[in-house]
C-alpha cells in the first residue's frame, strides 16, 4: 500500500506527471473513437444509399 | 506511388496492413508505458518529473512529422495531382493538431515544476504554437469551400508556405536563447541522453508513429468512402 502511494506521489511531482499521461491517453483514444465513429456513419450511409439504387436499377430494367 | 493511386486498391491494402500496425502500436505503447513509468530511472536533477518526457517528446516529434507528411502530400497533390495526396493531407491535419496540442499541454505541465512557469514566449514555445495555428488554419481552409477540391488546393498552398516553420522549430533552441533544453536525441554527434531513458523514449516514439500510421489509414479510408458517398448521393439526386 505504501509502495503504491510512493509511486502515485512521483517524488512530489504527481500533480504534473499524472495529468500529462492522462491527457495523452484521452487525446489518443479520443481521436481514434471519433475516426471510427465517422467511418461507421459514412459506411452505414453508403449502405442505405446502395439498397434503393439497386431496386431502382431493377425497376428500370423491367 | 501511382500504383496506390487507385482508391479501391488503397482501401484493400489498408485493410490488410491495419491489423499489423494497430497491433504493433498497442504493443509498443504498452511496453513504452511500462518502461517509462516503472523501469526508467528518475533524473538526478529533475527527479520523477522527467517521466513527462516520455509523452511530451514523442508528441512533439509527431507534431513535426505529421506536418512534414502534409507538406509532402500537398506538394504531390499540387504538382502531380496524385488523387490520394489531398486525402492524406485532409486526414492528417486534425491528428497533427492533436499531437501539437498534446506537446504544448504536456510541455506546460513539465515547465511549471522545472522552470517555475506554465508558459514563456520564447522561440521554441512560440514557434510550436504557430504550428498549432497552421494546423487549425489548414483544417478550416480545406473545408471552407463548397467545392472540396478548391479547399484542398488552398490548404495545400498554406501547408507548403507554412513548412518554413518546421526547420525554425527544430533549430529554435540553437538559434535563440530559450528556457527549452537543446536537442539530446536527434543531434549530429549522437544522443547525449542515457540509454536507460533513451530506450523507453524510442519505444514510445515508435508507438506514437504506428498509432498515427494506423489512424491515418482509417481516416483516409473514411475520406475515400465520404467522397464515394457524395458522388452517389449526387447521382441519386440526378436520377430522381
Amino acid at each position: 500500500m505504501e509502495q503504491v502511494q510512493t509511486f502515485l506521489a512521483m517524488g512530489g511531482y504527481g500533480f504534473f506527471v499524472w495529468p500529462a499521461f492522462a491527457l495523452t491517453a484521452v487525446i489518443l483514444i479520443g481521436m481514434l473513437v471519433t475516426t471510427l465513429r465517422h467511418l461507421r456513419a459514412v459506411q452505414s450511409d453508403l449502405a442505405r444509399l446502395q439498397v434503393p439504387e439497386q431496386t431502382q436499377a431493377r425497376e428500370v430494367q423491367q | 506511388m501511382h500504383r496506390f493511386a487507385n482508391p479501391g486498391r488503397f482501401v484493400r491494402l489498408a485493410e490488410r496492413i491495419l491489423p499489423w500496425t494497430g497491433g504493433l502500436a498497442v504493443l509498443a505503447l504498452g511496453i513504452g508505458l511500462y518502461l517509462s513509468l516503472f523501469v526508467s530511472p528518475a533524473d538526478y536533477q529533475q527527479g520523477e518529473s522527467v517521466r513527462i518526457m516520455y509523452v511530451h517528446v514523442p508528441a512533439a516529434w509527431m507534431a513535426l512529422f505529421v506536418y512534414t507528411v502534409i507538406a509532402a502530400a500537398s506538394a504531390s497533390a499540387l504538382i502531380w495531382r496524385h488523387p490520394l495526396a489531398d486525402l492524406v493531407a485532409r486526414a492528417s491535419a486534425p491528428v497533427g493538431a492533436g499531437f501539437t496540442f498534446l506537446a504544448l499541454a504536456t510541455g506546460s505541465l513539465w515547465g511549471k515544476p522545472m522552470w517555475g512557469t506554465w508558459w514563456v514566449w520564447d522561440a521554441r514555445l512560440t514557434s510550436v504554437l504557430v504550428l498549432f495555428f497552421l494546423y487549425l488554419g489548414h483544417m478550416a481552409l480545406s473545408n471552407a469551400f463548397d467545392d472540396q477540391s478548391r479547399g484542398n488546393r488552398a490548404a495545400a498552398i498554406l501547408a507548403l508556405v507554412g513548412f518554413i516553420n518546421v526547420p525554425i522549430i527544430k533549430f529554435s533552441v540553437d538559434w535563440w536563447s530559450t528556457l527549452h533544453q537543446p536537442a539530446s536525441v536527434v543531434r549530429l554527434d549522437g544522443p547525449t541522453i542515457h540509454p536507460s531513458m533513451l530506450w523507453p523514449l524510442l519505444i514510445m516514439a515508435l508507438g506514437f508513429k504506428l498509432y498515427y500510421l494506423s489512424l491515418m489509414m482509417l481516416r483516409v479510408k473514411g475520406e475515400i468512402l465520404a467522397t464515394r458517398l457524395r458522388a452517389r448521393s449526387m447521382a441519386a439526386l440526378d436520377a430522381t
